[in-house]
């Protein structure tokens, strides 16, 4: 018996050591993984809008969002790009859970008629050497995105009956994204619609 | 005094490697190696965890009674691996992205806990921490060599990528070898990995009995292979 206690105990002070040890990484590497994720935001963000005028800070826009075309019930955020205080595009930063492996984080760009600027993966945890066909800098998948709207694509992967190709090896991924992605467009009619957006004005508060 | 850690050099590099004879850690070895850059980040993030647990596992091996023996390694495991994963989202946050879900599961990754039972476990710390580093490497060396014979056959170039390790700098090692468009591309799918592994472990079971033998002997691949 008194061995057994000695045995657990030995195991518990372990287990507070590990705790203790990811508890101080965290610490000192908190700040740096939110520069980080903010750095690439900044950059990212800037580069949504292909083609589209604005003169705003888009980065000092952000709203909160909420709506279930967005994929679920949680609240996204909506930067908004503007041109001499007219809404000019949209930049929405949202999640599909419909991925092969954990969530999918989507930064897309939208002009203020609903056609698609630009699709861009930010954090994504699909198969490497398959799902991650995704990330521009591995395939032009996403570019095929540019200049869609609802009017002209259906968004669908082709094995569904769309208007996207999927990969070989891994259809999960470019079917998550594309249905994401039209869902958003079917939102974007409502916020671009006079009065659409002022349904939503809680601020971001800080990035997640 | 010094020949002893020789002989746990060398037979961490090459004469009981983990992948090309132990068959041990083939899960990343597969998975990861689709280009240069990943194997070796996966490889040296494999190999820093290594010697940590290796020399501290080693440090406590005299506090810990057998039966909740592995248990511990498992928490010490755990605790080095989300921190590293902290480290490298911090500051290499594409290698951290390219390489997902493998560095948790580092975790379970059969060579570290392997070293850890047969090794660590029974070593002064000295030891332990050679023989973590020195597999750690040579998994790393086996990982880079299959990830750059895939990523030349499969896309023609070698090194792409290679700045998100080391910065802009490495932007400058990318080489072109061939075009991109006569790539094979099954050596980037798995079987690309499959296939790569076998013959490496072929050429070291050739160079192996042609040492102790002198002459062409080919032997089975000892291994049982692993997670």
């Amino acid at each position: 018996m008194k061995e057994r206690i000695k045995s657990g105990l030995t195991l518990g002070v372990y287990a507070l050591l590990s705790v203790a040890l990811i508890g101080v990484t965290n610490q000192l590497t908190s700040g740096y993984i939110k520069e980080q994720a903010d750095r690439k935001l900044t950059a990212e963000l800037s580069a949504m809008l292909p083609g589209v005028a604005f003169n705003n800070n888009i980065a000092g826009t952000c709203r909160l969002v909420k709506d279930s075309r967005l994929g679920d019930d949680a609240f996204h955020e909506l930067y908004t790009a503007k041109k001499d205080d007219k809404v000019t595009g949209f930049i929405f930063h949202y999640y599909t859970h419909k991925g092969y492996s954990g969530d999918i984080e989507l930064l897309t760009g939208t002009d203020r008629d609903g056609t698609v600027r630009r699709v861009q993966v930010l954090k994504h945890q699909e198969t490497p050497g398959l799902g991650d066909q995704v990330e521009e800098s591995k395939s032009d998948w996403l570019k095929s995105f540019k200049d869609k709207n609802l009017g002209n694509a259906v968004f669908k992967v082709r094995k569904d009956g769309g208007d996207f190709d999927s990969f070989t090896g891994a259809t999960i991924t470019p079917r998550a994204i594309t249905e994401a992605v039209g869902g958003l467009l079917e939102f974007e009619k409502d916020l671009a619609a006079p009065g659409g957006l002022g349904k939503f004005e809680t601020p971001c508060g800080g990035r997640k | 005094m010094i020949g002893k850690y020789l002989t746990i050099a060398k037979n961490g590099l090459w004469t009981s490697n983990t992948t090309l004879v132990q068959m041990l850690g083939l899960c990343p070895t597969l998975a990861v190696t689709n280009s240069a850059v990943n194997a070796l980040g996966m490889g040296l993030a494999t190999t820093a965890v290594l010697t940590v647990s290796n020399t501290l596992i080693s440090a406590v091996r005299k506090t810990l009674r057998p039966e909740i023996r592995i248990a511990v390694f498992v928490l010490i495991l755990a605790g080095l691996v989300t921190s590293l994963e902290l480290v490298m989202e911090a500051f290499v946050p594409d290698i951290y992205t390219a390489l997902g879900i493998f560095i948790p599961l580092i975790v379970t990754n059969c060579i570290i806990i392997g070293r850890a039972e047969s090794f660590a476990s029974r070593h002064p710390v000295g030891e332990s921490f050679t023989d973590g580093l020195f597999t750690g490497i040579g998994f790393s060396i086996v990982l880079f060599i299959i990830g750059s014979i895939r990523e030349i056959i499969g896309t023609g170039h070698w090194l792409a990528g290679f700045e998100q390790l080391i910065g802009e700098a490495g932007k400058s090692l990318e080489t072109v070898i061939f075009s991109s468009d006569a790539g094979v591309l099954i050596a980037i799918l798995p079987p690309g990995a499959f296939i790569t592994l076998g013959f490496l472990v072929a050429l070291h079971n050739v160079i192996e009995s042609k040492q102790k033998y002198g002459k062409k002997v080919i032997t089975e691949a000892g291994g049982h292979g692993c997670c």
